[in-house]
Parts: C-alpha cells; sequence; structure tokens
C-alpha cells in the first residue's frame, strides 16, 4: 500500500535561506558572536602574521646571503679531484669549487692610479656569490672586484689592472704579472674585504708560481715539477757495527725509522746490487710514506763516521711487463743516489732486466705497466739483460721515481721525455649549499667523511629555534583560542536551539525532517564562522599594516614585520568551519530531540 | 464489501495510544473515525481527554501505541498506510506527507518569526519546490483581510491577525487535511468564530477536510459537519480510558 508522494524534497538552498533569515532575524545577537568569534580569531592571525614575517624575515636573510649557505674548510688538506666531481653531483649542493693555499692568494693589484693588496678568490661559472649580485663569472683573464678593492683601486668596471705576486727562489725575489680587465664590481654588502674574484685557472697558475714552479703558458719561469725519487729503505754496509746511540740517532732524524740488522736474504729479494766489502749490515726502512734522497742524506751524516755504502731500496712496487700478469719489481742497478733518475732524460732509464722464461731477449723493446696515481699507465722499456727468476728487474733509478707515482700522479711527457709530477690536489674549496636547510646536511656528511668546515649551522639553527618557539606559542594560543572559539560558538548555537524549539518544530510540522532541522545549526555556525574569519581577518589586516608603519622601521626590519597571506585567512577560515562544525554537532542533535508535538501544544 | 468511501482522507480503526505520568495511565482509543474531504471535524471533549494527543497522531507527529488501521490519501488517489510508514520508521516519508498534505493552524498561529507575513504564507508552496508567485500569496491574505500586512513581522500582527494568516498558510498549498488546534484561544469570541468561519469555508471551497480542537463547542455550532467526541469509557485503578464516537 505504501506509495510515493512524488513530492520534491526541499531544496537545500531554501534551507540555507531560512536558516540564514532566522539568523539576520536574530541580528543583534548574531552579531554578538560573530564580533566575540572575530575577537577570538584576529589575535591569533595577528600572532600568525607576526611569526610569518619576523622569522621570514629573518628567514629570507639567511636564504638570500650566500654568506648563509657557504661551507668552507676549517683546515687545510688535500682534496682530490673526484672530492669535487662527487659534490658537484649532490642535489644540495648549488656550487663548489677548489680554492687555493692561503699563502698563495695575497696578491698586489695596480692600477693608473694605486696599488693595493688583494685577497684573491678562485670562482667559476654559477658562484652563488657572483650570482647573487648579478655579477657574471669573469671570462678569460677578466676579474671580478669587490667595492672595497675598486675603491682602494679608483677603478671601475670595463678598467684594467695588473695583478702581481712575488716569491723568493734561489735567493732572488722574482715577480709574475697579469693584466686583467675588471668584469663586474661587486656591492659593498657582498664583500667587505679588498678582494679579487679571479678564473680558477689564473689562481691555479699565480698559485704554481708562487709554490716556484714555472708556468710556461704565461712565460714565468721556474723549476720544473720533477718527480722526485723516493725510497722504502735502504741496507747500509760498514766495517764496524753501529752504536745503539747512532741506530736510536738514525730512527729519529732520518725518516727511516725501523733499524734492524741486515739479512742477507732479504736484502736480495729487495736489491740486486752487488754486496759491498763491508762486514756489518743495517737495513732501515720506512713504516708507511715513502722517504726522499734527503732522508739519505741524513744517514750518511749520521754514520759519517763509519763510512757506509748505502744501498736504497724500492719495496713493493708492482708492474705487469708486456701482457703478462703481475710480477714484482727488482732493482739492479747499484745506482748510488748521487745519480738523480729525474735529472736525466726518461729514455736512459727505461730499461729491465727480463725473466728469462718471458722470451724477450736483449735488446727488445717492450712496455712495462705500472700502476701510478691508482691508474694503469704503460712505458717503453728495452731489455737489458735476462736472469732466470720470473721478477723482473728494473734500475733504482726508474722504480724510486714509479716509487713517487704510487701515491702521486704523474704525467709522462713525451715531448720532453720527462717524467712530471702532476698537478697537486686541492688544499681547499668553496661550496654553497642549495639552501640554508641543506647546510646541515652537507656539514654532516663532510664530517662524516673526516672533514671539518666552517658553516653558519649556529646561525641558521637560531632562527629553526625561534620558528620552533614561536610556532609551538602560536600553535598553544591557537589552541586555546580555538577551544574557546569552540565553546563559545558551542554555547551560543545550542542555546539558539534551546530558545528557537518553536520555530524548530514549526519547520518539522511544515515538513522537513529531523535531518533538515539537524542543518539548520550547522549552516548558521558555518555562517557565523565564515563572516566572523571574514572579519577577524579584516582586523588582522589593519593591525598589521598599522604594525608594519609603526613598529617596523623601530625594529629594523626592511621586510613586513607582520606577513599575512590570503594563504593564511583562508587556513585561519578554513579552521574556522571546522570549529564551527564541531560546535553545532551537539546543537545538531538537540534538534533532533525536539518533539514537534510538544510545539504544537505549547507553542 | 463495505461500500466505497465517497472522498476519504483519513480512515482510522483500532487506533490507540497509551499515556502514563508518574501515578497514572492514560489511554485514548479511536475505533472508528472517517474523515472526508472537504468535512469539517471538532474534536471535543473534557480537559486532559487526549484532544491534542489525537490531533498529534493526525498530524502524524505522535507515535500511536496500536495501530489497527491508519490510512491517509493525501488528495492524488493515493492512499498511504501510515501504520506501516511508522513501523518501518520512515521520517522522510512522514516529512513528505506533512508537507503535501497536511495544513496547520496552532494556538497563537505557529508563524515563523524570521519571516515576514507573505514569506510564511509562501513557505508550504517553496518546501513543495512549488512557485510561489507574489501576486497569488496577496490575493490568498486578501480573502483574510491580510493583504495590506504582508510585509509585516509575525511580532508585528495582533493574535487574531496572526492567526488570520495561519489559516491563509494552511490552505496555501491546498492541502487535503487541515488540522487546527484551538486556533482561536487567544482571540476574542466575535473574532473567533469569525476566523472558524473563514477557515472552514475556504477548506470547503478547497475540498479540504479540516480537524480542529477546541474546547469551546458553541464556537462550532453551525460549523462543524461531525464531531469527534472524547468519552470517558473505563477507569480503573490507576488507569484512565478515553475512547472517541464519532457523532
Amino acid at each position: 500500500m505504501k506509495q510515493s508522494l512524488r513530492t520534491s524534497r526541499p531544496r537545500s538552498g531554501l534551507l540555507i535561506g531560512l536558516a540564514l533569515r532566522d539568523l539576520g532575524w536574530d541580528a543583534l545577537l548574531t552579531a554578538c558572536l560573530v564580533a566575540s568569534l572575530a575577537a577570538t580569531l584576529a589575535p591569533i592571525l595577528i600572532l600568525f602574521a607576526l611569526r610569518s614575517g619576523v622569522v621570514e624575515s629573518l628567514r629570507a636573510d639567511l636564504v638570500e646571503d650566500p654568506v648563509f649557505r657557504s661551507i668552507l674548510p676549517a683546515e687545510t688538506r688535500r682534496y682530490p679531484d673526484e672530492f669535487f666531481a662527487t659534490l658537484a653531483e649532490r642535489e644540495d649542493v648549488a656550487f663548489i669549487l677548489p680554492s687555493i693555499t692561503r699563502g698563495a692568494s695575497a696578491v698586489n693589484a695596480s692600477s693608473s692610479s694605486a696599488e693595493v693588496p688583494l685577497d684573491m678568490l678562485p670562482t667559476a661559472e654559477g658562484d652563488a656569490l657572483l650570482e647573487h649580485f648579478s655579477a657574471a663569472a669573469p671570462p678569460g683573464d677578466c676579474v671580478v672586484l669587490s667595492q672595497e678593492a675598486a675603491d682602494a683601486l679608483d677603478v671601475s668596471q670595463g678598467e684594467r689592472i695588473t695583478l702581481s705576486t712575488r716569491r723568493q727562489m734561489d735567493g732572488r725575489f722574482q715577480s709574475a704579472e697579469v693584466d686583467a680587465c675588471i668584469s663586474a664590481v661587486l656591492p659593498e654588502r657582498a664583500d667587505v674585504v679588498a678582494r679579487v674574484y679571479v678564473p680558477l685557472s689564473m689562481a691555479v697558475d699565480i698559485e704554481r708560481f708562487r709554490e716556484g714552479f714555472a708556468v710556461p703558458d704565461r712565460g714565468w719561469s721556474g723549476r720544473l715539477p720533477l718527480v722526485p725519487a723516493v725510497y722504502d729503505g735502504a741496507y747500509v754496509f760498514t766495517d764496524r757495527p753501529v752504536s745503539a746511540l747512532q741506530r736510536a740517532q738514525l730512527a729519529s732524524v732520518t725518516g727511516f725509522v725501523v733499524i734492524e740488522d741486515g739479512d742477507e736474504n732479504q736484502r736480495r729479494s729487495e736489491t740486486l746490487a752487488a754486496l759491498p766489502d763491508r762486514v756489518h749490515v743495517l737495513r732501515l726502512s720506512v713504516v708507511d710514506q715513502p722517504a726522499d734522497s734527503d732522508a739519505i742524506d741524513r744517514v750518511r751524516a749520521v754514520l759519517a763516521a763509519y763510512d757506509p755504502a748505502i744501498q736504497p731500496f724500492v719495496a713493493n712496487l708492482s708492474a705487469r711487463l708486456g701482457s703478462d700478469g703481475l710480477i714484482r719489481s727488482v732493482i739492479v742497478s747499484d745506482d748510488l743516489i748521487a745519480e738523480t733518475p729525474p735529472s736525466s732524460a726518461l729514455s736512459e732509464w727505461l730499461w729491465i732486466i727480463a725473466p728469462r722464461s718471458t722470451g724477450l731477449s736483449i735488446g727488445d723493446s717492450t712496455d712495462l705497466v705500472v700502476q701510478l696515481g691508482g691508474e694503469p699507465q704503460s712505458l717503453p722499456v728495452r731489455v737489458a739483460g735476462l736472469r732466470e727468476s720470473a721478477d723482473v728487474g728494473i734500475p733504482l733509478a726508474l722504480a724510486s721515481v714509479l716509487r713517487s707515482g704510487s701515491a702521486r700522479e704523474i704525467e709522462l711527457d713525451l715531448e720532453s721525455d720527462r717524467l712530471f709530477l702532476a698537478r697537486e690536489s686541492f688544499r681547499g674549496f668553496r661550496l654553497y649549499a642549495r639552501s640554508i636547510d641543506d647546510v646541515s646536511g652537507l656539514v654532516s656528511a663532510l664530517s662524516e667523511a673526516g672533514i671539518s668546515v666552517i658553516a653558519q649551522v649556529q646561525a641558521i639553527e637560531r632562527v629553526r629555534v625561534f620558528d620552533r618557539g614561536l610556532t609551538l606559542l602560536f600553535i598553544m594560543i591557537a589552541t586555546i583560542a580555538g577551544i574557546g572559539a569552540i565553546i563559545a560558538m558551542l554555547t551560543n548555537l545550542y542555546a539558539a536551539v534551546e530558545r528557537k524549539q518553536a520555530s524548530i518544530g514549526h519547520l518539522r510540522l511544515l515538513g522537513l525532517t529531523r535531518r533538515a532541522v539537524a542543518a539548520f545549526p550547522v549552516i548558521q555556525g558555518l555562517a557565523m564562522a565564515a563572516v566572523s574569519a571574514a572579519l577577524a581577518f579584516a582586523l588582522a589586516a589593519s593591525a598589521g599594516a598599522t604594525i608594519n608603519t609603526l613598529v617596523g622601521p623601530q625594529l629594523g626590519f626592511d621586510r613586513p614585520v607582520s606577513a599575512l597571506s590570503a594563504g593564511s585567512g583562508a587556513a585561519a577560515a578554513a579552521l574556522m568551519l571546522i570549529a564551527s562544525l564541531i560546535a553545532s554537532v551537539a546543537a545538531a542533535l538537540r534538534t533532533l530531540s525536539i518533539d514537534p508535538a510538544e510545539v504544537m501544544r505549547h507553542e | 464489501m463495505d461500500d466505497p468511501l465517497p472522498n476519504p482522507v483519513v480512515e482510522i480503526r483500532d487506533l490507540s495510544r497509551v499515556h502514563r505520568t508518574r501515578d497514572r495511565t492514560f489511554e485514548i482509543y479511536a475505533p472508528s473515525i472517517m474523515i472526508e474531504a472537504g468535512g469539517f471535524y471538532a474534536v471535543v471533549g473534557p480537559s486532559g481527554s487526549g484532544k491534542s494527543t489525537l490531533l498529534d497522531m493526525l498530524a502524524l507527529v505522535r507515535r500511536p501505541t496500536a495501530i489497527g488501521s491508519f490510512k491517509m490519501w493525501p488528495g492524488n488517489e493515493s492512499v498511504f498506510d501510515i501504520g506501516e510508514i511508522w513501523r518501518t520508521g520512515g521520517d522522510s516519508d512522514l516529512a513528505d506527507l506533512r508537507r503535501s498534505a497536511i495544513g496547520y493552524v496552532l494556538q497563537t498561529g505557529g508563524l515563523l518569526p524570521f519571516l515576514n507575513v507573505s514569506a510564511n504564507v509562501a513557505l508550504p508552496l517553496k518546501l513543495l519546490g512549488a512557485r510561489a508567485r507574489s501576486s497569488d500569496i496577496l490575493k490568498m491574505l486578501d480573502e483574510f483581510g491580510m493583504r495590506q500586512h504582508a510585509r509585516k513581522a509575525p511580532n508585528q500582527l495582533s493574535g487574531g491577525e496572526r492567526q488570520r494568516v495561519a489559516v491563509v498558510r494552511a490552505l496555501a498549498h491546498n492541502p487535503a487535511l487541515v488540522l487546527a488546534d484551538e486556533p482561536t484561544a487567544s482571540v476574542d469570541r466575535a473574532l473567533a468564530r469569525n476566523i472558524v468561519l473563514g477557515l472552514a469555508d475556504r477548506a470547503r471551497s478547497r475540498g479540504a477536510a479540516v480537524v480542529m480542537v477546541t474546547h469551546d463547542e458553541a464556537l462550532v455550532e453551525g460549523i462543524a459537519d461531525r464531531r469527534i467526541r472524547l468519552v470517558r469509557s473505563g477507569e480503573q485503578a490507576d488507569q484512565v480510558r478515553y475512547e472517541t464516537v464519532l457523532e
């Protein structure tokens, strides 16, 4: 029997209209509640705006100033090329560039009117400091000057200056000069030091000159970076036993820290040199780093009274002959250190005594493959002799320089027929994190790698702590105020339902469902929350403008002290709407218990 | 087989409701009530006999304790088993029936205070999704001499004016049934008679049945077609029973 009435349900727009008209009829009470809610919310918004303004202002200072993103090494050490390559690939690294030694960074600069000492810093494309001040990396032989430097030299962009450096070598002062154009002058706040930013290649050239090396590309003379001969130890032959005192002296001053009696079998495995006609043999050796020829001189000086014969040796040098497997080299030359190997052409000592098992004949040519700087490198050698042993013998002169190459990168210069030391690793770096939030992570990563660094972690952390503190304070106040707002709204909405039982009952009689009348206080709560949020936003915006006008200049802020964004207003409105939903639940439940029959009776 | 009903609006058989107070139990029992379209029914009886409770049940806001049969014809030849709707707890179905089939006139009008006279009258139509043209509303108000008060708020009207507006609103959506609970209790007798006459006339002309609770039988003398009298039919130690008698 149940049938449908086919009657349309009241439209939600009608319900909303009725709820709002009810609010309008109760305008005074509605206005009171809206005002009280706005008065609760406005201070929260002002506090939030102040938090945002102050913290963001401090944070922006940190973000904008590259100094706070810079990370510098706290100590001088060698940083291999892989170090720079690895860091440059990290997402949190905006820029990294090697730096030169402090000693080499002092240069003189002269213009037509002045000559001043400047601090030199290498730079390159992507330098965060230069980019921040809209200066491009200097091209070619151009440089960028700090304002201090430009003022001292009385020069400006586009003019030219001469950079010069000096060194003392062989008792004489030598100088080198670079004529450079000024591609940019940084503003004063970028750098308070009289400083010149130069391309990395120029800085490296100046550093090498300062270290005494020649820089052929710039026409600067100096010594060549020849590979030094180094040894793992030496056998000392004397006619009489070396005293305990001399032994102790050898261990303390020569660099050979292990002093022991020589063993002939061990000696034969380490050197094929002929046994001098002496009775007493000492074996001196290093623990880790090989000793240079000066160490041999010191041995000779300590044992001068013994007139020793000294046979240096190189141990643990691995080499491969042609395509054979790895074999251990044996030193066959009895050359002493007086014949410094690098001083002569490489081809003079590129010879070996090959194992007979290799099938090589005297006079043949082959390749000696050695590990240099971690990479295998082939050296063309000729066979000067054959031996039964599986070991290959190479001259001490060659072994001693190859031993250098095992620790330092060396380069074979075919043109000059010499082995040269490759450029040493850089001694420092200048790094900029992508953002201030990346600084602490980078500092940690570098610390874990054993690299002590200097960074503005504390300054960044201070702002973070300040931010966290203010946020916590804000949350606490907002929570308390929010609870207050919910209670105020809840009691008002509940009281309104109590007061308007008759109207609600009438609406039920007129055909609204329980659910529809339950929506009444919800709609009214939302409406009042929205209006109070808008009012609070307007109040907070006005207060913020006043604060920015009156207080900002006194605090020396160049950004708004109070920063209230539309997003903040929207968030506050959303929170108010959520609070109103929570608050209206009790009132909505109360409407469900209103009995329209009672309304009919007591209306 | 019963004769077909001429034009029923409500048919009740064996309907009862028990109401308990702290020391007594009251029962109202309606063995058989037939309310026909266009009829004017006065619910009379002594105070406390359950007149308003009967009206509550007809208004579908008070659930009977026992229902033999309770049918309603909202005017479109459909018939609704109210007992079944109560059993299935269909709040929205009851709301639909209240909205479309029933008009109400309460003791002080029952007007919504936040709507003006015109909006109060238009509300039943709007709730049905019907168009409430201003001219139609004014015409309806004009029938009760209330046109000039169309823009006034209910609290700006006298008691008699509010009741007349309430009558207009009760009839605005052409309900099949108009329920009135002491609608003239707050006005003087002459005006009360006038209002009841107006209600009866307009309802009859629209084919609507009117069920009016009154303690003043003289008020409906010559107006009511039938009386539903509540008479005491039994009393035990702590229980009183009233039964409807259709006169």
